[in-house]
């Protein structure tokens, strides 16, 4: 029997819709004979959500609610799911319909095994004169996978979808709705073996070219792309006017301090601000031993 | 007028004629009148919502180029048309 985990907590307004969809999606994965573990309409803790991971080996897991760049929120504090306990996902389909989590925890959630991570990489809009056309465009990925298409099919026709939808929505006189299903379509994404994470980031890019996009992704995961060394490799190139040979040794003291050091919970407090920390006293250290 | 001119100016208008219609955005929501406001005072938001603002009126005025029917509304509802 195929082996289904969804999370959709409730505990505000948008999240009491984002609830009501996922109903449907109960309903559809238990019609193709699903054991749905199902822990919904209230908040929801990490605990539980880790043990029914740990009782579901391989299960999907379905999760309608906030998002943020580095996690799944369980409640307004609690995080169900982050870059902590993502290696919980290896070997998963996971499907979510929450804000920005594609940006960052599905992408290491695909560099951790995952085996598909449906998701968004920026703010999930909806509006409340579109509620069925927002519900239909934010299940149908999950739906078709149900029914045994691909996810690499899925995405296209949530696409198209979108597309269709957006139509009906200014035959109807719905601009504003009509406008964010476009955005919404514009920002899904959908990490696969076939269809892997994109990057502008030359590094990331030279070493999925050379070791294959999952190796490429796992390598050196808070150094290559982190935007500490964006902004020290930007501020150089801009000052030399062309690559720096500083460059590199940047990057190896960065790779050393990630190893050693584990910056969350001065994420936690200063956010990004810490990276440019990290990536301003390597790029310095670097540089004196250059120069 | 601007594209982007009529554009706001047709969404000021659907804004003031749905008063009980909201925007959820993450953990933020608006009503359409607030969202349509943030339109073109985008410059002094915060970060983020400008950011989302941005996304809104690129969004739009893609729609706006590639939609004909949504051109024609759009300036209708802005009397241009």
């Amino acid at each position: 029997m195929s082996l289904a985990v969804l999370v959709a907590p409730s505990f505000d307004e948008a999240s009491r819709y984002s609830y009501e969809w996922s109903r449907e999606i109960v309903n559809h994965l238990q019609a193709k004979g699903f054991k749905v573990t199902d822990l919904s309409g209230r908040t929801v803790s990490r605990n539980e959500v880790e043990e029914a991971l740990k009782q579901n080996p391989g299960a999907f897991l379905i999760f309608y609610n906030h998002g943020s760049e580095d996690c799944l929120w369980g409640s307004r504090t609690e995080k169900v799911v982050d870059l902590e306990n993502v290696w919980m996902l290896s070997g998963r389909e996971v499907y979510t319909c929450a804000c920005l989590s594609a940006k960052k925890l599905g992408v290491k959630a695909y560099a951790e095994d995952c085996t598909a991570y449906w998701g968004y990489t920026d703010v999930f809009a909806f509006t409340t004169e579109a509620l069925e056309e927002f519900k239909q465009f934010a299940n149908i990925g999950i739906i078709i996978r149900i029914e045994g298409k691909s996810w690499l099919e899925a995405y296209e026709q949530a696409k198209a979808l979108a597309e269709k939808l957006a139509e009906k929505l200014v035959s109807e006189g719905k601009y504003f709705s009509a406008v964010l299903i476009r955005r919404d379509a514009e920002i899904l994404a959908c990490y696969t073996e076939e269809h892997p994470p994109e990057t502008k980031c030359l590094l990331r890019r030279i070493a999925v070219n050379l070791f294959g996009a999952k190796k490429g992704w796992k390598l050196g995961w808070n150094v290559i792309g982190s935007e500490a060394i964006h902004a020290a490799y930007g501020a150089l190139t801009v000052i030399s006017g062309r690559v720096n040979p500083i460059l590199p040794l940047t990057y190896l003291f960065s790779f050393l301090f990630y190893q050693y050091v584990d910056v969350e919970p001065f994420k936690e407090k200063l956010g990004d601000i810490i990276e440019y920390c990290v990536g301003l006293v390597a790029t310095t250290i670097a540089a004196m031993l250059t120069l | 007028m601007r594209e982007i001119e009529i554009i706001i100016k047709a969404l000021k208008v659907e804004a003031e004629s749905k008063p009980n219609e909201r925007i959820y955005l993450g953990f933020k929501s608006y009503t359409y009148k607030e969202f349509a406001n943030m339109l073109n005072n985008h410059r002094k938001l915060d970060k983020e919502t400008r950011k989302l603002v941005e996304d809104f009126l690129d969004n739009a005025l893609k729609l706006f180029r590639q939609n004909s029917e949504f051109r024609n509304k759009m300036l209708k509802l802005a009397g241009v048309k």
